[in-house]
């Protein structure tokens, strides 16, 4: 019994020597001042939620008109295919929307609403530069392979990316209207 | 061992680093942002030491540490100087831990207050011969509710109460996850 309690007292020693040799200050991996600094930054102006609601009911809007040019592209290619599979190719980027005129529409709203931040408006009309550069060849793949099951997700996917861009203008321009960086 | 108060080094100042420190909270109070840039690169290693060790994991430890300097400079014009502006920010802190623990239990009840039912419920710790001493990976791989405890009253220092007060155990059930978080520690110690 005694040995126990003289094990146990070797034991708390050890204890008590490695809690007190522990270090009293441990570096984060990364510097979280930066995120503490977003967080507590002062807001530039009142915050607005008129403006917020109108800016987030134009993203709604836009969203909502590219899903429905995007469901009808995506349903012509398909219909044309079972009717005519791989004869006249042609035909199916005839039934789509032009899209040049969708696109320039879109560069447009993009250019309206980052016109006061100049450099998120170039990375954003490059985005979109390289969004209907995909759309372009998908759309040729599509035409050459009506069949494939892939081709059909990936386009869905690159309409969303436009949506995506258009709405990420807006926010800047919500941002810059009112002042509120993260709405 | 000796329920002696360690914390009670951790915000050890001389007068000089005090006066600094003390001007440097009343332009933070003022909101003068670099002030407390200047508080969060003098702290920042303590607290997030200590979220470290409450929290057993990396990036929580990260979030916590975050969330406690800006908890801090929202409720910062409200600091009296009634105590160390360190030992403010500690208890700060420890609730922003234990607040992500809380909501942990709504979905594994680890810290409920039913006593030694509920240490002999949590997970045991890895162990092995060939591991060596690691005090810092012994206490992360501590059930959660041993660890709190642990953390607080062996290594900040402390008292049951006031850790029973900030966790919601009672003192009893505190008393007994320090009583575990030793056992297993000491194992580890002797293994």
């Amino acid at each position: 019994m005694t040995n126990e309690i003289k094990t146990d007292e070797i034991r708390d020693e050890a204890l008590r020597k490695a809690v007190a040799s522990l270090p009293r200050e441990v570096a984060p991996e990364r510097d979280l001042w930066p995120g503490i600094a977003t967080r507590i930054a002062p807001r530039r102006h009142r915050f607005q939620t008129w403006s917020i609601a109108a800016g987030v009911a134009s993203v709604v809007a836009v969203g909502a008109i590219l899903a429905a040019l995007s469901l009808h592209r995506l349903q012509a290619p398909a219909a044309l295919a079972t009717r005519q599979p791989s004869t006249q190719p042609r035909q199916v980027a005839a039934a789509a929307p032009s899209p040049n005129e969708r696109t320039r529409m879109l560069a447009a709203t993009i250019r309206r609403s980052t016109r006061q931040d100049p450099s998120t408006q170039t990375v954003l009309l490059k985005n979109l530069d390289l969004v209907e550069t995909s759309i372009t060849h998908i759309q040729q793949a599509l035409n050459e392979d009506p069949g494939n099951p892939g081709l059909q997700p990936l386009l869905y996917q690159q309409y969303r990316d436009e949506a995506t861009l258009v709405a990420a203008a807006q926010l800047v321009e919500i941002q810059t209207t009112t002042g509120v960086i993260s709405p | 061992m000796n329920d002696a108060v360690l914390g009670a080094t951790f915000f050890a100042m001389d007068s000089g680093d005090l006066d600094h420190e003390t001007a440097l909270v009343a332009r933070a109070q003022a909101r003068e942002v670099k002030a407390f840039e200047a508080l969060y690169r003098l702290h920042f290693g303590r607290i997030h030491a200590l979220c470290r060790r409450l929290a057993g994991s990396h990036a929580l430890a990260e979030d916590c540490t975050q969330e406690a300097f800006v908890q801090a400079w929202k409720a910062l014009p409200g600091f009296r100087c009634d105590s160390a502006f360190g030992s403010w920010l500690h208890r700060i802190a420890v609730n922003v831990v234990i607040g992500h623990q809380r909501t942990a239990l709504r979905r594994s009840a680890w810290m409920r207050d039913d006593g030694d039912d509920a240490l002999d419920s949590c997970a045991a710790p890895a162990e092995g011969p060939d591991v060596a001493l690691d005090l810092d990976r012994a206490i992360a791989e501590l059930p959660p509710g041993a660890r709190t405890v642990f953390v607080l009253y062996d290594i900040d220092g402390y008292k049951h109460e006031e850790i029973a007060e900030l966790t919601g155990l009672a003192v009893g059930t505190c008393k007994a996850h320090l009583h575990r978080a030793r056992r297993l520690l000491r194992a580890r110690l002797t293994a």
